[in-house]
């Protein structure tokens, strides 16, 4: 895995820093641009996690439907989405939550490292294997999921446009 | 382990990120960050332990995040329709 | 017949959809088979062979510890699908007549939502682990909420709905978080096989704690007790069959299943009994303090759960099963009677325009009766029998509160007798057009009066329900009333009951105020007030405040889970 070391850290690298961009971006469009490099950084270390299919699912369905989707509601809001002033509290509240949040999953995660099998899986016909085989009720909860979100969404938007 | 660590520090950051900013477009851009932390993490156990399921779960994760942003980036419309700043803040508009 | 109690949840589905597709004369007309089949598919059941039966589909929510599809048939489940039956049976019919001013349509979905209860209970009770029992936990939450804000455009049903809700999760997030912590094979801890299930990290007090709280939700107990009496603005059937009957006792019903675990914890056992006993005294006093005629039922219904959980509490789950049982049948007969006064009054609840009833509704005020005097154990009716068992365990486990119960009878004697008196006797308030009801309306309180005066008699003297129940409700030794504490209690409650009738109905009508001069219940009253405007400033509706709570909680979560 040495091999893959360098590029891993760099991919990882550019996914950490386009989230803090994403994060602390002061202007939506420019927190967008930040989650297309990050959702892509991201893609690219699924390519080298040997997830081929999870990688392509990423591209097409966050870089490409969730960020332009975002673009979208952002070219759609009045004034960009401009956002009031965030106070020196809650910037300090929220350092300290997710300060709290990665101290305890480091405390977590660091007593159990498994090592790596140098066995490499994927391909497209085991995660169909996967899907259909032990994961199917998750998978088959996606459609309703998915149906109830579509529904929901424009239903929320109907009911304001009546009551304006 | 590298991935490990930025998976983690990922969550964290997309966790900070929704208690800090107050536009609700912002918020759920955090939401974003802290899913693809977790399929980061699915995919790389999928890798470690050699088994196709964490690679399965990533993908429906991928359809829950697509769900979640359509219902979120609807609601985000609804409340900025008539005002043209929304803080999340605002208590009156979490009301039923 | 094993295999077909199994599937006694599905029973009701067909009639959903019938009632969605509108077929039948009458709206809803399509459903009432599903519940009378219920009824007979245990009934039928319990007085055949008696073999459990199981249904395990393994693979099916494989991150869970416990997450087989896993449904189990047994005595306590059929003992419960029975009372389930019986009174949703009687419920159905009651609504036929008692929702027929609505719209078509709203009839249809009112017996939808119905039959969606009557399913989640079932498959709740059904459940052979606890990640099957969340399915009906939730489902029946969803469908409390559903018919709770039954009519939308009335004001406050869909804060009274959100109450619920509100309270519900806090039930259900309790329930996950043990179903999470619970090690595989121990779905077995619904069939109290629980020895592999002591060593939980944190042991069993943990588990059983978070079984308490969801518990204590569901049965609104001691502090979640909030939601229940706003729960009354729903319809009156509603009221009787899941905010009375039924759905209430979910949470004692959880406990009695598990309650090999209580035992293995007797810190939590304790807890229970005392949250019980406290929830029966405060139920009782602020049951005195309604000016509503249906929110006095309510506080009555609080009151009486927490006897169920003080019978658990003390180790006697059978006892609690019991009181359960003849609970369901004397509270349905009281709030469906109710419901007879309320209708007949064109939806009037407030007890200062009530008054007098007794001629024009004598089918209802003999009813009523009947319910108020099982509710204060007149002994020899069921209620008698089956609070008799509560105190004759709670005198072997623990005296202390066995006595507080036992005044607690005399309370419950005086609220009932309250609103008794108030709305029967008396001079009529006005002179109101009072509509006579149908006979469709009258008819289902017939067996519910029956069941509410013999439904003791299952148990004493004969032992029927102990010996059909087996184990299953944990060690269950026929009901003997050695001690005449139980007898003494009924004569007590009684007392009260007349007491209240002898106060005259002008008196009974008005509320008894917790003014400042009130003593010691005004302070604790005060009390009470203060920190509940002090808890509900936490609820700002403030977004950040509820994430950052949320975000502190994972870590915590989560250092304790993964360290451990």
């Amino acid at each position: 895995m040495s091999e893959l070391f360098l590029p891993l850290a760099v991919g990882c690298a550019v996914a950490l820093v386009s989230g803090l961009a994403v994060v602390l971006a002061r202007r939506p469009v420019h927190s967008v641009v930040g989650l297309l490099v990050h959702s892509l950084a991201i893609a690219s270390l699924f390519l080298l996690l040997a997830a081929d299919l999870v990688a392509i699912g990423q591209v097409l369905i966050y870089s490409g439907a969730i960020v332009v989707l975002f673009l979208f509601v952002i070219a759609l809001l009045p004034a960009g989405g401009a956002e009031g002033p965030i106070g020196s509290g809650r910037a300090l509240s929220a350092v300290l939550a997710a300060g709290a949040l990665l101290a305890a999953l480091a405390a977590g995660l660091s007593a159990s490292l498994p090592a790596a099998t140098g066995r490499s899986v994927g391909g497209v016909e085991a995660i169909g294997r996967s899907l259909f085989g032990p994961l199917v009720v998750p998978f088959e909860l996606t459609a309703p999921l998915l149906l109830v979100a579509i529904v929901g969404a424009v239903a929320i938007w109907r009911r304001q446009e009546q009551a304006p | 382990m590298l991935v490990l660590g930025t998976s983690a520090a990922l969550l964290a950051l997309g966790s900070g990120g929704v208690l800090l900013r107050r536009n609700p477009v912002a918020m759920l851009m955090s939401v974003e960050l802290m899913l693809n932390a977790g399929n980061l993490l699915f995919v790389l156990a999928a890798r470690v332990r050699g088994v196709v399921d964490g690679q399965a779960a990533a993908l429906i994760v991928l359809v829950v995040a697509a769900a979640e942003a359509v219902v979120g980036l609807g609601l985000a419309l609804a409340l900025f329709r008539d005002r043209s700043r929304v803080d999340v803040d605002d208590p009156a508009e979490v009301r039923g | 017949m094993s295999g077909v109690l199994l599937w006694a949840w599905a029973l009701t589905l067909p009639g959903l959809v019938l009632t969605g597709l509108g077929v039948g004369r009458r709206p809803g007309s399509a459903s009432l088979a599903g519940p009378g089949v219920l009824l007979v598919v245990a009934v039928t059941w319990l007085l055949g062979s008696r073999t459990a039966a199981e249904l395990r589909q393994v693979d099916w929510l494989p991150f869970l510890p416990d997450g087989a599809f896993h449904l189990r048939g047994d005595a306590l489940a059929a003992v419960m699908l029975a009372v389930l039956g019986f009174v949703s049976l009687c419920v159905y019919v009651y609504s036929l007549a008692y929702m027929a001013d609505e719209p078509p349509a709203g009839q249809r979905r009112f017996f939808m939502y119905l039959d969606f209860f009557v399913a989640s209970m079932a498959i709740l009770v059904l459940a052979g682990n606890l990640a099957v029992l969340l399915i009906g936990w939730a489902g029946v939450g969803l469908a409390s909420f559903l018919l709770i804000s039954f009519w939308l455009d009335r004001p406050g049903t869909l804060g009274a709905g959100l109450q619920a809700l509100a309270a519900n999760a806090v039930g259900d997030a309790a329930l996950l978080v043990a179903i999470v912590l619970v090690p595989a094979g121990c779905g077995d801890l619904l069939t109290l096989q629980t020895p592999a299930c002591l060593a939980v990290p944190g042991g069993a007090r943990l588990t059983a704690s978070l079984l308490l709280v969801a518990a204590a939700a569901k049965s609104a107990q001691g502090p979640l007790y909030f939601w229940l009496p706003s729960a009354m603005a729903g319809p009156t059937p509603i009221s009787a069959l899941i905010h009375a009957a039924t759905m209430v006792a979910a949470g004692v019903y959880l406990l009695v299943r598990t309650n090999a675990l209580l035992a293995a914890a007797p810190p939590v056992a304790v807890a229970t009994a005392a949250l019980g006993v406290a929830t029966a005294l405060g139920g009782g006093l602020a049951s005195l303090q309604q000016a509503n005629f249906k929110r006095g039922l309510a506080y009555s219904t609080v009151s009486q759960l927490g006897y169920m959980f003080a019978g658990v509490g003390f180790g006697a789950p059978f006892a609690a099963i019991f009181h359960l049982v003849t609970h369901a049948s004397f509270k349905a007969l009281l709030f469906l009677s109710a419901g007879v006064v309320i209708h007949a009054r064109d939806g009037e609840e407030e007890l200062a325009a009530l008054g007098g009833l007794r001629r024009a509704l004598p089918g209802a005020y003999a009813a009523f009766l009947v319910g108020s005097l099982a509710l204060v154990g007149l002994p020899g009716l069921s209620g008698a029998l089956s609070k008799d068992a509560i105190l004759d365990a709670g005198e072997q486990a623990n005296l202390l509160l066995a006595v507080c119960l036992f005044g607690g009878t005399f309370l419950t004697g005086l609220y009932i007798g309250r609103l008794f008196f108030g709305v029967f006797h008396g001079p009529r308030p006005d002179e109101q057009p009072i509509h006579h009801p149908s006979p469709l309306l009258l008819w289902p309180l017939v067996p519910l009066a029956v069941g509410a005066v013999v439904a003791g008699y299952l148990e004493w003297p004969a032992g029927l329900l102990s010996s059909a129940l087996g184990e299953t409700a944990g060690h269950a030794e026929p009901v003997r009333f050695a001690s005449p504490f139980g007898f003494f209690a009924g004569l007590l409650g009684v007392f009260g009951f007349a007491l209240s009738g002898w106060r005259g109905r002008e008196q009974a009508a008005e509320p008894v105020r917790v003014g400042t001069d009130a003593g010691w219940v005004g302070a604790v009253a005060r009390r009470g007030y203060g920190l509940a405007d002090r808890l509900a400033a936490i609820h700002s509706g403030r977004l950040g405040r509820y994430a950052l709570a949320s975000v502190f909680g994972i870590a915590i979560i989560l250092l304790i889970g993964l360290r451990a």
